[in-house]
């Protein structure tokens, strides 16, 4: 990797994208060769002015739910789980309303087709028992669609994942963590506790300030029921090297078979990707990326690997433009090592059909609310929270063709939703945008 | 700079340099000025800097913060100082000491319940963790009659936390964080530990893991409350004089409940404050000791002076001791709080005050020792392990100095409750009260 010689220009250049993309502070590791190389720049919190290093903690989000998928594939391996019965065998409550309620697997859950509705963001407390005493508010969860059938986004069927881990093991969510993963792979720095994370050098979200400076988020209280999805987590850009590393070319952590099959598409996604158990897959070129995603308030993180070539790169951020700093990053040594990069090719956009309206009305599901209006050239859309307390978040949609559109959220503009299931009228039921929505009414 | 910053600021800098200090901060309000300043490292591990908004972990300074709730509850009518304390909170009612003794809201404040008060264990971190921590404290020793000594029972103050939510309709962390953002308006203020993530917080290492982490079960005694210097030192300004005249809350606090036979450290307690100079008059404050970490709080309510003091490392307390005399002079006080007593008569024999005498989780063992001295050993599950087979020297019939070589210090301890025989049955030795308990 010509391009990575020296750790010192990798620094720099670190230095500069974040100040390019204005991310108040910026880490990066990155695997290649047998080798890590990190850097990192800027601030753990405009506030305190402390800088980040390399082994700084970040908020990884939904990351979050790889590591949670890995503990349940190492459980299925050690015969504690089977992860094609019925989850409600081991976990003993009721998720979910209805008859699914009594079939859904781990798999699914893992590969988020388990049809659960997910963005049930309430908070159970702060003590050992919240994922517990979240599974009995998931009993109102509706399934979206049938199990199995199409994938969906499910932050609670992480959480379930994470009652089931602790059902089979005996212990809390986060020491299972502890000591079956981070404690395996070296990654001493990366903790759910809040209390650890305090005495180690710990970022602060960002985000526009009432004067639209960049400036640190109010305190959010996350809720620990959600930890196993991605709430609780803070870990660092080379925690989460160690940890890819361990799915690549390990065994500590699961055997290269469980490895393998984590990374082997269960559900094609609408622009292209797939899922496959607790990790998203793109195909490019020659070339099978894994990865996945993570944000809370404030803050984003990302990892991705081409198993193939052994190759990872991870990223923390603490605001800014984000996903500028991570293209300008890793896309070169993405692009230099495979000759792709870990990004779906966006269809061309189709002429704009001339029944815009049938797809109008108000979509929803647990979480969210999502108002769909016809516009001349697309459809725009208003997403407002049901429990979170952040503001909506307005975008617009143009179409793809075959009830497809692509759509710009955040500075990212290769969202790709679709619309399923028209009833009699041919309007449609469902509307994906990476969670399935309901029509209201409809 | 100021001037008597001066003579401060190389104690310090040189502690920090030396490292027997990792941090320390100090922050002085003198005439309406607020003085702020930092020095060393607030993470040692972490490589941060110690600044002057530096939060430190205030340990039982949070004492005085939960007096203050306490009192507010009492000006509006929902609390009374004499109020019997078993019927304030429902969880108290299976605590049969509570009862018996007949303890009120005032005997908790003032420390002078004779409860055995060390019970500190990890109640869990939820909002309800002060109802689950009454529900599960079990039986409390009672180690003297109420209101008759002075016996630091953090229990008591822990108590006090169940009643403040009980009487005020609020989780106890909204009450304090209220108490100090909202009324006092202060922002360097920590209580969850992601609040203490979101700003520079200090902590002290003695292994691998820093030591400061105490039960959350405990905040209304003082494990949790992180503040900066500054912002501790402006609430201890709110109790200084205004217009001529001490705020009528902090004459509350400072009334002079109980004094002790000796002062080597405080000459007596109040409502929420120990009295230093003048029992109080020119002088009262709190100190805090989580571990690795020593605050001291000051308040000279008539000299227009309050200053807070954090320090993190092995010589947090002793560099304390330099740096207050010229925190006492700018004040217009003496050096040091006045020795007392200077001596009296010290009876011939010994042989009275031999004996066992006990306290929740350490036993003191005293026999005659050479010459005019006796011995001291102590064991149990809580006893300090440098603190074995000392001396003790008698300065009264009732008042023994200590020396503890391995913290190079001197403490006074003594014995109170004489009987008919002339046997003291009560030994007040580390802020603590221990009965006699001789085999029958």
């Amino acid at each position: 990797m010509s391009g990575l010689a020296s750790l010192v220009d990798f620094a720099a250049r670190i230095a500069a994208i974040r100040d390019e993309a204005g991310v108040p502070g910026l880490s990066f590791a990155v695997w290649h060769g047998g080798k890590m190389i990190s850097a990192a720049a800027g601030v753990l919190s405009l506030d305190t002015g402390i800088a980040v290093r390399p082994d700084s903690l970040f908020q990884i989000g939904s990351i979050t739910k790889s590591l949670t998928a890995t503990l349940v594939m190492q459980a299925a391996e050690e015969g504690l789980v089977d992860i094609d019965r019925p989850v409600r065998d081991y976990i003993g409550v009721r998720v979910g309303r209805g008859p699914y309620t009594d079939s859904f697997t781990a798999r699914q859950l893992m590969a988020h087709t388990s049809g659960l509705d997910g963005d049930l963001f309430l908070d159970t407390g702060r003590d050992d028992d919240a994922i517990a005493k979240y599974m009995v508010l998931c009993s109102r969860l509706e399934f979206l669609v049938a199990p199995g059938r199409f994938y969906n986004y499910s932050n609670a069927g992480y959480a379930v994942l994470g009652r089931l881990l602790e059902v089979v093991r005996g212990k809390v969510y986060d020491r299972i963590l502890d000591e079956h993963l981070f404690a395996r792979i070296g990654a001493t720095r990366s903790t759910t506790m809040p209390e650890v994370a305090a005495f180690r050098r710990t970022a602060s979200g960002h985000g526009p300030g009432a004067d639209g400076a960049t400036a640190v988020v109010p305190l959010v209280h996350l809720p620990r029921a959600l930890g196993p999805a991605g709430l609780s987590l803070y870990s660092t850009a080379e925690d989460l090297i160690a940890y890819a590393c361990a799915h690549m070319s390990g065994e500590s952590l699961v055997s290269r078979a469980g490895a393998a099959a984590m990374r082997t598409p269960q559900v094609a996604l609408p622009e292209g990707a797939s899922w496959g158990l607790g990790w998203k897959i793109i195909a490019n070129g020659n070339t099978t990326f894994v990865g996945h995603d993570g944000g809370t308030i404030g803050q984003v993180a990302s990892l991705w690997t081409a198993p193939e070539a052994n190759l990872a790169v991870a990223m923390c951020a603490n605001g800014g433009r984000v996903r500028k700093a991570w293209e300008a990053v890793a896309f070169p040594i993405f692009r230099e090592v495979c000759g792709a990069t870990p990004e779906t090719a966006m269809p061309d956009f189709a002429p704009v059909p001339d029944d815009l309206e049938r797809y109008e009305g108000v979509y929803e599901n647990s979480g969210v609310d999502m108002e769909v209006t016809a516009t001349s050239n697309g459809l725009d859309v208003v997403a407002r929270q049901k429990f979170l307390s952040l503001p909506e978040v307005r975008f617009a949609m143009r179409p793809l063709g075959g009830d497809r559109f692509r759509a710009t959220i955040g500075d990212d503009d290769k969202v790709v939703t679709a619309f399923l299931d028209p009833d009699a009228k041919g309007r449609p039921t469902l509307f994906f945008a990476g969670r399935i929505h309901r029509r209201k009414g409809g | 700079m100021a001037a008597f910053l001066k003579d401060i600021a190389p104690i310090l800098e040189q502690a920090c340099v030396r490292g027997t200090l990792d941090a320390a901060a100090l922050a002085v309000v003198h005439d309406g000025q607020v003085f702020e300043h930092a020095w060393g490292l607030a993470n040692r591990r972490e490589e941060i800097a110690a600044t002057p908004d530096t939060l430190f972990h205030i340990g039982s300074a949070t004492k005085s913060i939960t007096a203050e709730l306490v009192w507010q509850l009492i000006g509006n009518g929902r609390l009374r100082l004499d109020m019997p304390v078993i019927g304030a909170a429902p969880e108290l009612s299976h605590i049969a000491t509570l009862r018996d003794e007949g303890l009120t809201i005032g005997h908790l404040l003032s420390h002078t319940g004779g409860l055995d008060g060390d019970v500190i264990f990890d109640a869990g971190r939820g909002r309800d963790v002060l109802r689950r921590y009454m529900e599960q404290i079990g039986e409390i020793g009672s180690l003297h009659a109420p209101g008759s000594q002075f016996s630091y029972a953090n229990v008591g103050y822990g108590i006090l936390g169940r009643i403040v939510e009980v009487a005020g309709g609020q989780v106890f962390e909204d009450a304090l964080a209220g108490r100090l953002r909202v009324h006092h308006k202060l922002t360097r203020v920590a209580i969850l530990p992601i609040e203490k993530i979101r700003q520079r917080t200090a902590l002290f290492f003695s292994g691998e893991r820093p030591d400061y982490f105490g039960p959350y079960s405990n905040i209304a005694s003082g494990t949790v409350l992180a503040m900066s210097m500054g912002d501790l030192a402006r609430w201890a300004a709110s109790h200084l004089e205004k217009g001529g005249a001490v705020p009528a809350l902090t004459e509350q606090m400072r009334q002079p409940v109980v004094a002790l036979p000796h002062n080597h450290r405080y000459q007596g307690w109040g409502y929420g404050v120990s009295l230093l100079d003048d029992l109080g008059r020119s002088l009262i404050g709190h100190d805090g000791g989580t571990a690795g970490t020593a605050t001291f709080m000051r308040i000279a309510p008539h000299r227009g002076t309050a200053w807070a003091m954090a320090a993190t490392g092995s010589a947090a307390v002793a560099v304390y001791r330099e740096v207050e005399p010229h925190l006492r002079r700018l004040a217009g006080l003496p050096d040091q709080l006045p020795r007392n007593p200077a001596g009296g008569p010290v009876p011939e024999d010994l042989s009275i005050y031999e004996g066992s005498y006990r306290r929740h989780g350490m036993t003191f063992d005293i026999a005659k020792g050479p010459e005019r001295t006796l011995v001291m050993t102590i064991t149990g599950s809580m006893a300090p392990t440098s603190f074995s087979g000392l001396t003790l020297q008698p300065v009264t019939a009732q008042v023994f100095s200590i020396r503890i070589p391995a913290l190079d210090a001197e403490i006074w301890a003594s014995f109170h409750e004489f009987d008919e025989a002339g046997k003291p049955q009560l030994f007040f030795v580390l802020e603590r009260m221990t009965r006699r308990g001789d085999p029958a």
